[in-house]
């Protein structure tokens, strides 16, 4: 096994197991592994702006520019220096008397990004989603009782819109039949809550089982190996 | 102290003791329990499965280094399905930190294209990350090669095979003088989001509304949704409303999807774990309501 | 007995081979004549040529569709079209919900465009196939190709955001006029003040926590507008509040909010800037640093309000194990379940914006607050109406009907 990978997962496993010591208690080993999560994590964000973002997208298209030219090369660059000076004002923010320039950029982020989402989610989310919740309150045709959930089903659904609707309605005060509504509409809630956390526990073990099987399946056979006790 | 007081009050790092051994022995000794499918994994399958030899597929590999265990299973199996019915497979991410700007699914996809004997360019292309989130998914929308110029390791794009397509020798109808007509899957040029046949975003963040919103509704590109089985409960009003085909949701969802492609795989071997842990969690539950309700019982009794 | 299965073996061969010939021999229908448009609602992108049904429409029958600049052509194939598909019908924003839809066939074609992105004159050729017979469905076809100002499939779409628009603006103004606009007090606001009542008591500080987004994202003021109320109480009962910041803007922002009670309070000696502190954005490097300050500084109270993702369990479980009393509220629909498992009291997606509504009694907030609450009420109408005319379609089988029923379903 190459030195860096075999590095790499004894560093892997320390800083596991020291996170995993906090299920204990808090402790030193647990606090060396947090502070060089936050610090490393702030570096690692740091780095994908730059690679990602900056470097790509701003300074190699300005170092392609043919500058001996400046005007031309303005002309050419300007769709990346225009959005570039924008940023750069987000920087009056650390000015207390210039941060009102930061408004700028601020506005123009806004205004575009609610055109351009405004029209798609209230198509995407609120005609679609409203639109697949209909439903006929009787059926044509008498249905077989093996299919009867096939007509009851987008009746609970069309059930759980409306009360859910009348739980977060907040203008009149919730009495008498609003109430009764609004009691059926946080029980659709707490069925939601429930499934959701259902699948979350799934989700959160599978992140444990991840880490127990590169605990049993990566380093454990280094330390048998290590001991002598490897095949 | 009654029985009930000690329940209540057993130590947690006793129930973190079991639940590491219910994660652990599983692992050591598998227990091969079987996988029963669902439809909403159906839904993404059958769309994999019916599309032509050479059809253009794009995989959004949307999720942190911190998702991977519960993920990479499922973008395996999904590798796997598109290298085996010889489609060609495109990958991106729209998320920031997402991806690791792209080395997730390009780790993945060469690990995987290695195994099947794809060609990078040819068969595959990683496109890396661009930065802009629905801005991105509307330039692909509008002029892909525009967009994404070059792909992860700094290819221009505008050469490769796999986004200019490539003429297949003839197929069986060639005698027939509507052959010509015929569309070979294989020859579609890639220019638009719109020539993709199929997208399959693999999330654990919020970028499968954004891909619903402007990939789906402004360029009608037909996705399916894989995701953490924290993301699955909120993808569901979507399936309803047909937006997606179908939802591959956590661990539960990539062993459905190992099974569906024959193999035994990291969803199908972790959710024999996940299994003994269900299991355990269940009865913690129904303990913990029993002693609360014989609790509540004994004051009301008192009071 | 051995002659009569003979016999009608060879009565069935006959009969399918009958069967099979005259199949063979029927020949193509020619349907109606083939018509061209331009594509309505799309920027000069092309036009849609669309032609009726032909009663040879079935398996095997195709459509082939070339394409010329010159109408003697030559014509290059550019797709073939099973029969069995593609109907105007499919298609609403070109053709409408006219049942009449459904005997028609369309193709959209694409017009390549000149240097100056002007579209070029192009010419379609349609041909019904079946096997090797080919018959051209009359002459080639064009339409003027223009760019449309308008979607108007997305009509609908400027009259809901207009109207909620329209609403909420009203609403506004009216709250500029009368703060005093009737919102019903949430539930949990009481608990935010038993909370801040305890953690004074026990002579322990409270955490606060303004969630995963920066100060432009509406979850995020809506927080801070919570925070201003709870601050006042902290400054006024003489307690402590540690708010750890995942945004060096919301954190600036929290110290002037926090700082700004104490001062209304008259005891801006007692505030500490260093209290409000900035740790890192990253999701769990954050969460790591918070809950290793909940088991150092055992905060009697905890607030989680805002947006959360994956860190609200880790946080709050946390919170928990520490004995403290937890207030949490979110508008992401995903952590509810575990903020209400775990804490004591969780204000559930808008009742958060209503909580800093009724507090703050900011006429944006409280406007758009009721604004939001006709847009549901329409919903709600909505809903029921299409849901009764779908029942009435059921039984009344009326044009008008399945145009309204279609409008409201399948835009």
């Amino acid at each position: 096994m190459p030195l860096q990978q075999l590095l790499g997962i004894w560093i892997a496993a320390g800083l596991t197991l020291a996170i995993y010591s906090f299920l204990y208690k808090d402790n030193p080993a647990y606090k060396f592994a947090e502070h060089i999560y936050v610090g490393i994590t702030a570096g690692y964000a740091l780095c994908t702006a730059w690679y990602n973002v900056i470097e790509p997208n701003l300074i190699s298209e300005l170092l392609k520019a043919n500058w001996h030219n400046p005007f031309t090369a303005l002309i050419m660059t300007w769709t990346v220096i225009a959005p570039a000076l924008l940023g750069i004002l987000m920087f009056s923010r650390f000015f207390s008397k210039a941060s009102w320039v930061s408004r700028i950029p601020i506005a123009f982020v806004i205004g575009a990004g609610a055109g351009i989402s405004v029209p798609n989610t209230v198509q995407a989310y609120l005609i679609k989603h409203t639109s697949a919740t209909f439903a006929p309150l009787i059926p044509k045709e008498a249905i077989a009782w093996s299919n009867i959930m096939d007509f009851i089903n987008p009746l609970i659904v069309v059930l759980g819109v409306i009360s859910v609707l009348i739980y977060f309605f907040f203008s009149i005060e919730q009495k008498n039949g609003l109430k009764t509504v609004s009691w059926i509409g946080i029980i659709f809630l707490m069925i939601f809550f429930g499934a959701s956390f259902g699948y979350t526990v799934m989700g959160r073990v599978s992140l444990v089982i991840g880490r127990v099987r590169f605990l049993i399946t990566d380093w454990f056979p280094l330390i048998t190996n290590l001991l002598g006790l490897g095949s | 102290m009654g029985i009930i007081q000690k329940v209540l009050n057993v130590d947690r790092r006793v129930i973190y003791l079991i639940v590491f051994l219910a994660v652990a022995i599983p692992i050591i000794f598998p227990l091969n329990l079987p996988v029963t499918l669902t439809e909403e994994v159906m839904g993404v399958y059958n769309e994999i499965e019916n599309l032509p030899e050479g059809s253009p597929i794009l995989i959004a590999v949307d999720y942190e280094p911190s998702s991977s265990p519960e993920l990479n299973p499922m973008t395996r199996a999904i590798l796997k399905h598109c290298f085996k019915k010889n489609l060609r497979v495109v990958t991106t991410t729209i998320w920031p930190t997402d991806g690791s700007g792209g080395s997730i699914a390009d780790k993945l996809v060469e690990e995987e294209a290695r195994i099947a004997g794809k060609i990078r360019g040819k068969d595959f292309v990683n496109l890396g990350f661009k930065t802009g989130s629905y801005a991105v998914v509307i330039g692909m929308g509008e002029d892909f090669k525009k967009t994404f110029p070059k792909d992860f390791n700094g290819n221009v794009l505008d050469k490769l095979e796999i986004l200019n397509g490539t003429h297949s020798n003839g197929n069986s109808e060639s005698s027939l003088p509507n052959a010509a007509f015929s569309q070979d899957a294989r020859a579609k040029k890639i220019n638009s989001l719109k020539d993709f046949s199929y997208m399959v975003c693999i999330h654990d963040d919020s970028s499968v509304f954004t891909w619903i919103t402007y990939g789906y509704e402004r360029y009608g590109i037909k996705i399916g949704t894989g995701c953490t089985a924290v993301m699955a409960p909120g993808n569901y009003p979507s399936l309803q409303a047909k937006q997606i085909t179908g939802i591959i949701g956590g661990l539960k969802g990539a062993s459905e999807y190992e099974k569906l492609m024959n193999y035994r795989g990291e969803g199908a071997r972790g959710m024999d774990s996940q299994s003994v842990i269900h299991v355990f969690i269940i009865i913690l539950i129904f303990l913990g309501n029993l002693t609360y309700f014989i609790l509540e019982r004994k004051k009301t009794v008192r009071g | 007995m051995k002659r009569t299965y003979y016999l009608l073996s060879v009565m069935f061969i006959i009969l399918s081979l009958f069967t099979v010939v005259s199949a063979q021999n029927n020949p193509l229908v020619i349907p109606g004549e083939v018509k061209a448009m331009d594509t309505p609602n799309d920027s000069a992108d092309g036009y849609t040529v669309y032609w009726p049904v032909s009663p040879s429409d079935g398996e095997g029958v195709y459509y082939l569709v070339s394409t010329s600049s010159s109408p003697e052509g030559p014509f290059t194939p550019l797709t073939r079209l099973d029969s069995r598909l593609k109907l105007a019908s499919e298609n609403k924003a070109t053709f409408g919900f006219s049942s009449k839809n459904e005997k028609l066939h369309y193709i959209e074609i694409t017009v390549p465009k000149d240097e100056h992105c002007r579209p070029l004159i192009w010419y379609t050729q349609i041909a019904i196939s079946r096997d090797s017979e080919v018959i051209p469905l009359g002459g080639p076809v064009t339409a003027k190709v223009v760019s449309n100002w308008f979607k108007f499939n997305k009509f609908n779409n400027l009259v809901i955001t207009l109207f909620l628009f329209l609403t909420i603006y009203y609403f506004i103004q009216r709250a500029h006029k009368d703060p005093n606009l009737f919102i019903r007090r949430i539930p949990g606001l009481e608990a935010i003040e038993e909370a801040v009542g305890r953690a004074t008591e026990m002579g322990k500080p409270l955490l606060y926590i303004t969630g995963a987004y920066d100060i432009d994202a509406v979850s995020t003021i809506a927080s801070v507008n919570i925070l201003s109320h709870v601050s006042k109480k902290v400054a006024s009962y003489d307690s402590r509040i540690i708010i750890p910041c995942r945004f060096a803007i919301a954190m600036t922002v929290c110290q002037e909010v926090v700082k700004e009670a104490y001062l209304n309070i008259g005891r801006p000696d007692a505030f500490n800037v260093h209290d409000i502190f900035y740790v890192t954005s990253d999701q769990f490097g954050y969460t790591a640093a918070v809950d290793g300050l909940m088991v150092r500084e055992k905060p009697a109270a905890n607030f989680f309000l805002g947006t959360f993702a994956a860190e609200s369990i880790i946080l709050s479980e946390t919170g928990a194990s520490t004995g403290a009393i937890q207030i949490a509220g979110t508008d992401s629909t995903y952590q509810l379940p575990f903020f209400i498992v775990s804490c004591d009291y969780t204000l559930i997606g808008e009742e958060l914006y209503a909580a800093s509504a009724y507090l703050s009694r900011e006429p944006k907030l409280l406007g758009s607050l009721r604004g939001q609450d006709i847009g549901k009420i329409m919903m709600v109408l909505v809903i029921l109406l299409a849901c009764l005319l779908l029942t009435l379609h059921n039984y009344f089988d009326f044009e008008w009907f399945l145009f309204l029923k279609n409008f409201m379903t399948a835009i």
